[in-house]
């Protein structure tokens, strides 16, 4: 999502007319894989070499006949194959099958119907009221903020789009065994997913510290007939999960088809999954003519390895009056060494298959990241993000962990959306993206949040003194050390720290540790040392509270408390859990024991278009 | 430093040349720099050589070994905790290069080269002694820099070819391919395999069908009987991996695994007499 600003708003309105005439198609774009694209892509050479650097004017249209990728897969010179040989022979199988697919009518036609009737496509494009007045300044001016609600596909994320994709494609290679990468889980449970619908052998790799920290995906992904593979090899991440689903693809590829989750990867990956998710984009042009006749005028996305964000920017390169915002991780600070920032902060360099900016140290050893949320827990980026930036066609920005905490909270109460902790990235920065607006004044719920803000600061800073932990005054930290606290610490509380740290929680409207009181003792991790200190329940007194039945905990409505099930299917927070563990699991009672609860876990990606204010 | 005036050292193809005259087999180890320190390592490198080891590749440890299997992963992670890094192994080598006889190869991923850049890289391992490069997740395609720095540095760029390479594709492998072919035994990563896969005689009589050029065999090949095998089967040279890293990992202390190398290494090349 993005917003409109000092320059946008300059534009003069002829000049945005007229391109809106020019540039609209006077009907819907057909969503799914249309042949011109790929003759687009096959007929016009490109000068854009490998040696080179692109050196290409940002003028208007030029973005509409450079080639992304070019014949040898790159985009600029970012993009390239730089995998094991043993691979190239079932890449180029797997582009010349991709660019089979324009003319394959029956391929089309099914995968329109499976995108339909499956996924539930097209996804809404909502206009969210309440947000676009919290921006609104006081003379009534403001930009208009939609959201192009992906979280309401099947599975909770625009992942679908492309796990669909590929399965298709795998069948039409004779390939029945599917493995794929995953993070947070949700490009794990898509595939796992699809493969159950198309009845495709399905392994997905995931790290084993992921594994333990999104246990609820690995529940549904096992659910679903996968076999989730713990990868305990290097940090145990996502980035190793990859690095192994790459491996088993070596070792597999005669059998195997990999459905990569990201526009990373070597080529074709980056342009295969950017087309399967062109359809995010192709959508919001056709909604956005409906709602209002024009285009968006800025488009802001999370950005890990860009997939959703690809997605939507694809349809939009060629317009030049629509800005593109990609906002990464900023974890802790771009400043300090615990972000995800890999277009903020990182160099050129060639990971998983693909050259483009990662994270990495003097000797070329890639760096493991930080965010507070999984999907953007990633050290590289796909290759054609680094080449919009490289000519500055798209602008990339970030978020820290606690700006995107924020988001997560106020879009949740303005507008009965939790969104992903992903996606908050995006919608934080809106903030700094209003303020860019020619008039600053705020509106007054603002005040509101700003008073939430403090508290949330005063809890941290509190809470991190109580446990007498220094070592990271933050808004993160909070979480986990309330967890820790009512694990571990609360018998050394005094009165007054017990008050104070109620008072703190209400007001914060934090709610973590508050499973973990549910949690029956002998289902705690870590019960060995910690079972005689967990306090009771009424020790706290706040069991029986309006916060712990809902009040104030927004992504946990009492009606899903209530018909979770036993106690049994909650998950507990492990006492030794670290600051992911708390926070990237909100909600381990959506979906437990059947209940279909949309969570903070099934929603992946929100993004948000902005319209113009009047 | 007397001892830093000995052998010139020999390039790659030239030691091929001279075993072939001679009608032998290269025997070429694999061993991970900085596993379990650098210290030993090069007293590794040393033993190799005594042991009349006809060419060494070392890997230098990446933090994403895409290509590699469990065991020799598990070596570069070690290797990087104990704060193995670039321009250590480098000043290893210049200590230790000078008094070993055959040459030596790196096992380099692609990012730690781009890092330093191409060229720089290039030509400070040549200044160190290094003679060959094998970058195995650099296909073809995306060989141009390497392959011209290489060249204007006299580095000799060792390309490999795979199971699941067409037989076209293979052909302009070997064409680019310097000091010698590699032939990946099988479908897969680094790593002991049980047998030596049963499609390589015919991968074998194919690439020298093609090429003039002496091929070595590695992946998979842990055992005196696998190298034997190989050899038996026309290859040029057989490389051993796995089987020497998880040797040196799993003795009790350096100096052990040391003295297990050398009967390890000396079975090798038992074998291959």
């Amino acid at each position: 999502m993005a917003i409109s600003t000092n320059h946008a708003t300059s534009l003069s309105k002829p000049y945005l007319s007229s391109f809106t005439t020019l540039k609209v198609p006077s009907k819907p774009k057909n969503f799914h894989l249309g042949r011109s694209e790929f003759k687009r892509c096959s007929s016009i050479s490109c000068n854009v070499t490998e040696a080179s650097t692109p050196t290409i004017n940002a003028k208007e249209n030029d973005f509409t006949i450079i080639q992304r990728p070019n014949s040898v897969g790159r985009f600029g010179k970012f993009g390239g194959k730089y995998v094991p040989e043993t691979l190239l022979p079932a890449l180029t199988e797997l582009e010349a099958a991709f660019h089979s697919l324009a003319d394959d009518q029956d391929f089309q036609k099914e995968l329109e119907g499976i995108l339909k009737d499956y996924v539930g496509r097209e996804s809404p494009l909502y206009f969210a009221e309440r947000l676009t007045e919290h921006y609104r300044r006081p003379n009534g001016e403001g930009p208009h903020i939609y959201l192009k609600r992906e979280d309401l596909n099947h599975t909770g994320s625009h992942k679908i789009n492309n796990a669909i994709g590929q399965a298709l494609l795998a069948k039409r290679l004779g390939k029945k065994r599917i493995i794929a990468e995953t993070g947070a889980g949700q490009h794990g449970v898509a595939t796992a997913t699809v493969c159950a619908r198309f009845g495709l052998q399905c392994i997905v790799y995931m790290g084993a510290q992921d594994m333990e920290r999104q246990a609820l995906n690995v529940f549904r992904m096992r659910l679903l007939g996968a076999e989730v593979r713990g990868v305990h090899s290097g940090t145990a991440t996502l980035k190793d999960a990859t690095s192994e689903a790459i491996r088993d693809w070596v070792t597999n590829v005669d059998s195997t088809h990999y459905i990569l989750g990201s526009v990373a990867g070597p080529h074709p990956y980056p342009m295969m999954v950017r087309e399967f998710h062109a359809i995010i984009g192709k959508e919001t042009r056709r909604q956005a003519l409906e709602k209002w006749g024009g285009k968006p005028d800025v488009l802001v996305a999370c950005v890990g390895g860009g997939s959703n964000a690809m997605g939507l920017f694809h349809e939009f390169v060629g317009d030049s009056d629509v800005r593109l915002i990609g906002v990464e991780a900023a974890g802790h600070g771009i400043e300090t060494d615990k972000h995800a920032a890999t277009l903020t902060k990182g160099e050129v360099g060639v990971l998983h298959g693909a050259m483009s900016f990662l994270l990495q140290d003097d000797d070329g050893q890639i760096i493991e990241p930080h965010s507070i949320s999984a999907g953007l827990d990633y050290p590289g980026v796909g290759p054609e993000h680094s080449f919009l930036k490289d000519i500055g066609r798209a602008e990339y920005h970030s978020a820290t962990d606690k700006e995107a905490l924020e988001a997560f909270k106020r879009v949740s109460r303005l507008e009965g959306i939790i969104p992903a902790l992903e996606t908050s990235h995006a919608l934080a920065y809106l903030e700094k993206l209003c303020p860019s607006l020619p008039d600053k004044t705020k509106c007054e719920d603002q005040q509101i949040l700003r008073d939430m803000h403090r508290a949330i600061t005063r809890l941290t800073l509190e809470v991190v003194q109580i446990c007498g932990d220094g070592r990271n005054h933050n808004g993160l930290r909070a979480h986990r050390m309330v967890a820790i606290i009512i694990g571990e610490e609360t018998k050394n509380l005094g009165v007054s720290e017990v008050k104070t740290l109620k008072d703190m929680v209400v007001e914060a409207g934090v709610e973590r540790f508050f499973d973990y009181m549910e949690v029956p003792e002998d289902k705690k991790l870590g019960q060995a040392t910690t079972r005689n200190q967990v306090p009771n329940r009424s020790s706290f007194d706040l069991s029986s509270t309006a916060l712990n039945r809902g009040k104030h905990v927004t992504s946990q409505p009492p009606a899903v408390m209530n018909s979770s099930g036993p106690t049994t299917s909650i998950i507990p927070v492990p006492v030794n859990a670290t600051r992911k563990d708390t926070i990237r699991n909100p909600n381990p009672y959506a979906q437990a024991g059947g209940v279909s609860v949309i969570g903070v876990d099934s929603l992946d990606i929100v993004q948000t278009s902005v319209h113009k204010g009047e | 430093m007397a001892a830093l005036s000995t052998v010139p050292t020999v390039g790659i193809s030239e030691t091929f040349t001279r075993l072939k005259k001679q009608g032998k087999v290269a025997l070429i180890p694999y061993i991970t720099a900085g596993d379990p320190d650098l210290s030993t390592t090069a007293e590794a490198l040393k033993v190799l050589d005594s042991c009349g080891c006809d060419i060494i590749e070392l890997g230098v440890p990446y933090s994403d070994p895409l290509a590699d299997g469990p065991v020799i992963q598990a070596a570069a992670t070690r290797s990087l905790a104990r704060g193995t890094n670039y321009s250590a192994i480098i000043s290893m080598l210049k200590e230790v290069v000078p008094q070993l006889s055959c040459p030596i190869s790196l096992f380099s991923y692609y990012n730690p080269i781009l890092k330093r850049g191409v060229g720089n890289f290039m030509s400070t391992i040549k200044d160190v002694g290094v003679q060959g490069l094998v970058v195995p997740d650099v296909p073809l395609e995306e060989t141009e820099i390497l392959r011209r720095e290489a060249k204007k540095n006299g580095i000799e760029l060792v390309l490999l070819t795979t199971p699941t390479t067409p037989t076209d594709r293979m052909k302009a492998i070997v064409e680019a391919a310097e000091g010698f072919v590699y032939l990946v035994s099988s479908i897969g990563v680094t790593g002991a395999r049980a047998s030596v896969s049963e499609r390589v005689p015919a991968l074998l009589r194919e690439i020298k069908e093609a090429t003039n050029k002496p091929v070595a065999v590695g992946f998979g090949i842990s055992k005196p009987e696998h190298v034997k095998q190989v050899a038996g089967w026309g290859a040029d040279g057989v490389i051993v991996g796995s089987a020497m890293v998880k040797l040196l990992n799993e003795a009790k202390s350096p100096e052990e695994g040391l003295k297990e190398l050398e009967i390890f290494t000396k079975s090798l090349k038992a074998a291959l007499d």
